[in-house]
């Protein structure tokens, strides 16, 4: 019976479609998708929709909104610059429509107007450099949590009853329960402050010149990324993990799993292929939709550790009352959202193909 | 229809399965034997619950928890399958024996094209280079009528039969000696199903393989099966070939089962159905598990003693009192 | 399955009897049993607190930043104010806005999603197309925003603005589970039979997703207690009131770490980190008895 059957040679890479065939593939799905189009079309609405609420947001206050926002500065700034600020809200004298044009027309060119703490720097040189921060510190905080969650709910879900599920998966889980700034805390104060192995502020050893091509000044940007990156991944993991282990549950019941497993395919192959890449699906749905959550996390630990991100520029401009600040942060984690839920929705099309 | 004369491919002994529920077990199958021989079609019928599919998924070792296998031996020519490794059941899946499910559209991953599902079961048994595996899996599309160009299709973009059709090429990719189809046309219309019964007749006689089919509806076996296997409650009632059970049923079981489908030919006649539902498995019913809806049950006697299979002449097996009684009068 | 511990005595297992079916199996459920304890034992500690905790927690009691001793069994802040009062009476704070809040937000959730669900066409457009806007502009960046334009946001305003800006997330699962039950045989049997949406609604529908409401409404707390602490710690609440958000915010302005005052983050920090625990016990036991197959037994 034997003879007839090799080894199993799935693995090696000739035996499979080319991987520049499949990159123009997926390329195609994408921009021949009607779903992604109509997805885009929803985020231009839903930007449409965080300008318009920052515009109405201060003029909603109790009060006289011009009066609220802008008492406690006056005689503190030069009349220039607060004229300056005023114009930039589109607080002027005129009807509400003329002032909300004036406001988009600044808000498209991107000009947020003068910063207040900073003044006279402009808010979009000051958001411009901490905005790299955290996108770095988002991008690969929630990419690997999700990942390193995803994979260990497969797992989970695979050997059910099995280390992974029974010992890892509720230790994960109460850890999700904690808030985010809380772990951050203690992790500043033991790694930081009592055991001294981390530094406990800052990206970058401040001490060193800035340039991304340096090793010294990466290893020093890694240094500093090393304990924000292990409290989010600690805090965000479990709740991938359960949700991934669920899906798997309901999918290896499918008919699609006992016939792979009746087809005589490796293990492997099964779990990875024919199981876990179904069950993704719906946590990837999960993932977009939770993006503004996991920033919302990350701008408290920010905060905790000096990061000087857009979560720490946000804490600085809400104690100095720094509303265009605060406005311009508010609209560029909105667009930072948006684009990341866009590019979840993107590898959901490359993922399910009744999406395309 | 062939006579089966040579050696049997495949015999089913003594099987025993129960499932472990925490009423308590059920016998969902109960000493079941019978053999299927290398080109016959084998059709196993019964209403849902009587353990036919049970069956099906102990040949393939694919019952999971809480379903056990309890006894009996299942010989693929002279290896038994229920001692083989979990290499050697990997190997031999697919290989010689593959299933055909019920529902195509469960059955296939919608994340992958049906090509690479064929791919997918050859590259898992020999050594064979992508494009040459993709070319054989466009032939295996065209012996099935679907136009080669959906290899790059996926599920969802196939209507209802064609994915029927699909599944029975991913079943063929190995040329197997064995395929078991449970219930394998039960979701598509009567005329989607007519075109698959006789495509899958075309085929067994082109490649050769045998056939278990499992379904339901008797009136599908007479179009296809040459000896039939009647199922109530886990254990055989009947058994024989299709056109002498289908002109003389001899158990009531069998005839109630029969009048409760409308023929694909044949005229229309009332369906009678079957009143009262199946026993319940843990505590079954003493003497003939059938006796509690059977009209012609014999007091003192179907309720108290098990009727035990008995060859009747020819290649007929009937667990009946009432037949055993008839013929010892005879 | 009895549960073996009421199956002993003949009264105990007529109580256990006369409980409804959802409470026993909740009982029965370890990880949403335990949650609840968790939970019961933090609301007590809320109702009692004056009886608790025999100072005033805005008092100053003793020296700065006194580490745990056996008069202050959690030490004392750096305005020398007793953390164990402060502990005792910040429960109540924080878990009145957090289910307030959530049970605010899951009313707004229930009415919006069951009505786009059922009444579907260019209604369930429109408030779809709303809930998912606030879905991903929304969140806490918003709350903050809000929140910096009010002058000290006490636990009232916390409140309405958590609500009105969170109610997204259910509102999009219930539309879906109503989606799905408007579909079933018994809602179309109602309908057919004349009866009014209203009561379709209360009577047909709403039973039909208690399970996910729950869930839902518990998933909402804990969202607001998480929220709130949030705020509080970075400045945007009422300083002066006594929450654990504040005892935080106090800590982390008082440079607990760098002074090494452990004793005043730990407790609020362990505090909360406890109730969220508890309601996601409670939810993933709910999960559970939805979905045995998820149990891990």
């Amino acid at each position: 019976m034997t003879a007839a059957i090799g080894k199993p040679s799935a693995d090696k890479p000739t035996d499979t479609p080319g991987f520049f065939a499949k990159l123009l593939d997926g390329l195609y799905a994408i921009f021949t998708s009607r779903f992604l189009r109509r997805r885009f079309l929803f985020y231009l609405i839903a930007a449409f929709a965080a300008i318009t609420l920052n515009f109405i947001i201060p003029r909603l206050m109790p009060g006289d909104p011009v009066q609220l926002l802008f008492a406690r500065f006056q005689g503190k700034l030069d009349p220039r610059a607060f004229e300056a600020i005023k114009a930039q809200f589109g607080f002027v004298d005129g009807p509400l429509i003329e002032q909300y044009l004036l406001y988009l027309r600044s808000i498209i060119t991107l000009d947020f107007g003068p910063s207040i703490m900073g003044f006279p720097v402009p808010v979009s040189q000051v958001i411009g450099g901490s905005l790299r921060w955290t996108l770095i510190l988002a991008g690969i905080a929630s990419v690997l949590s999700f990942l390193i969650g995803t994979f260990l709910g497969v797992l989970a879900a695979w050997r059910r009853g099995g280390r992974i599920d029974n010992v890892l998966l509720p230790i994960a889980s109460v850890f999700g329960a904690f808030p985010y700034f809380f772990v951050a805390l203690l992790a500043v104060y033991i790694f930081g402050f009592q055991l001294d192995i981390f530094p406990t502020s800052h990206a970058y050893d401040t001490a060193i010149r800035q340039d991304w091509r340096s090793t010294e000044f990466l290893w020093s940007v890694v240094y500093h990324m090393i304990l924000p990156l292990f409290t989010i991944i600690l805090t965000a993991t479990g709740g991938w993990m359960l949700g991934m282990r669920n899906n798997m549950i309901g999918v290896l019941s499918q008919d699609y799993i006992v016939m792979a497993e009746a087809k005589g395919l490796a293990d492997r192959r099964i779990m990875l292929m024919y199981a876990a890449r179904n069950a993704i699906l719906p946590s990837l749905t999960a993932f977009a939709m939770s993006f503004g959550f996991i920033i919302a996390g990350l701008l408290l630990t920010e905060i905790v550790f000096s990061y000087p991100g857009m979560g720490y520029t946000f804490l600085l401009a809400i104690n100095a009352r720094d509303y265009p600040l605060i406005q311009g942060i508010y609209l560029m984690i909105t667009a930072a959202v948006l684009l990341a839920n866009f590019i979840a929705d993107m590898s959901y099309v490359l993922l399910d193909p009744r999406a395309r | 229809m062939k006579a089966p004369t040579n050696e049997a491919l495949i015999q089913i002994q003594e099987l025993n399965v129960e499932y472990r529920t925490l009423r308590g077990a059920v016998r969902a199958v109960e000493n079941v034997s019978f053999d299927l021989y290398p080109n016959e079609v084998f059709g196993l019928a019964g209403e849902s619950g009587c353990g036919k599919t049970t069956v099906a998924n102990a040949i393939t070792r694919l019952l999971k928890p809480p379903a056990y296998i309890t006894g009996g031996r299942i010989m693929f020519r002279d290896i038994d399958i229920l001692q083989m490794s979990p290499e050697e059941l990997r190997a031999f899946r697919w290989d010689q024996l593959s299933i055909v499910f019920q529902s195509a559209m469960n059955a296939l991953n919608p994340v992958l094209t049906i090509g690479n599902q064929i791919i997918d079961a050859m590259q898992a048994h020999q050594s064979i280079a992508y494009e040459q595996a993709r070319g054989h899996a466009k032939q295996l599309l065209r012996t099935v009528g679907i136009d080669v160009r959906r290899v790059d299709s996926y599920p969802h973009q196939l209507s209802g039969g064609m994915r029927q059709r699909a599944v029975i090429a991913i079943a063929l990719a190995l040329n197997p000696e064995l395929i078991i189809m449970d219930e394998p046309t039960t979701a598509l219309d009567v005329v989607v199903q007519k075109q698959i019964l006789q495509e899958i007749k075309d085929l067994r006689d082109q490649f050769g393989f045998s056939i278990l089919f499992i379904t339901h509806d008797l009136s599908l076996l007479v179009e296809i099966s040459d000896r039939i296997g009647i199922m109530y409650a886990g254990k055989f009632v009947e058994a024989g070939p299709s056109l002498e059970i289908f002109s003389d049923p001899k158990h009531p079981y069998t005839d109630r089962l029969m009048n409760s489908f409308p023929t694909v030919h044949g005229p229309r006649r009332e369906l009678l159905g079957i009143p009262g539902a199946p026993p319940d498995l843990i505590e079954p019913p003493a003497g003939c598990r059938f006796h509690p809806r059977c009209e012609l049950a014999i007091d003192g006697e179907c309720d108290r003693v098990i009727p035990p299979l008995i060859r009747i002449g020819g290649e007929r097996d009937v667990a009946c009192h009432l037949t055993n009684q008839a013929e010892a009068a005879s | 399955m009895a549960n073996k511990g009421a199956k002993g005595s003949g009264l105990s297992f007529r109580l256990w009897l006369s409980l409804p079916g959802w409470a026993r199996s909740i009982i029965n459920n370890k990880k949403a049993l335990t949650g609840i304890l968790i939970l019961a034992f933090f609301f007590l500690v809320a109702l009692l607190a004056p009886l608790l905790a025999p100072t005033a927690p805005q008092r100053m009691v003793g020296r700065p930043h006194d580490p745990p001793s056996e008069q202050y069994a959690f030490g004392t802040t750096r305005q020398g104010q007793d953390v164990y009062a402060q502990m005792v009476y910040g429960a109540g704070g924080s878990l009145r806005v957090g289910f307030i809040t959530g049970t605010v937000i899951i009313v707004i959730a229930v009415a919006i999603g069951i009505t786009a669900g059922f009444v579907g066409g260019a209604t369930d457009e429109a408030l779809s197309l709303i809930a998912n806007i606030f879905l991903v502009v929304a969140g806490l960046p918003l709350i903050i925003v809000v929140a910096s334009m009010i002058e000290r946001p006490g636990p009232d305003t916390i409140i309405i603005v958590l609500s009105l800006t969170s109610w997204a997330w259910g509102a999009r699962v219930l539309r879906s589970q109503t989606l799905s039950l408007r579909n079933s045989e018994f809602v179309e049997a109602a309908r057919v039979s004349g009866e009014p949406t209203w009561r379709i609604i209360v009577v047909e529908i709403l039973p039909n997703m208690t399970s996910l409401v729950v869930s839902a409404w518990i998933g909402a707390v804990l969202y607001a207690i998480l929220a709130q602490a949030g705020l509080e710690f970075i400045g945007l609440g009422d300083p002066n009131s006594v929450t654990w958000g504040t005892i935080l915010y106090w800590a982390q302005n008082n440079q607990a770490l760098l002074t090494g005052a452990w004793w005043t983050f730990v407790p609020p920090g362990l505090a909360i980190a406890a109730v969220g625990l508890s309601l996601t016990l409670i939810n993933y036991g709910i999960d559970e008895i939805t979905n045995p197959r998820l149990s891990s037994s």
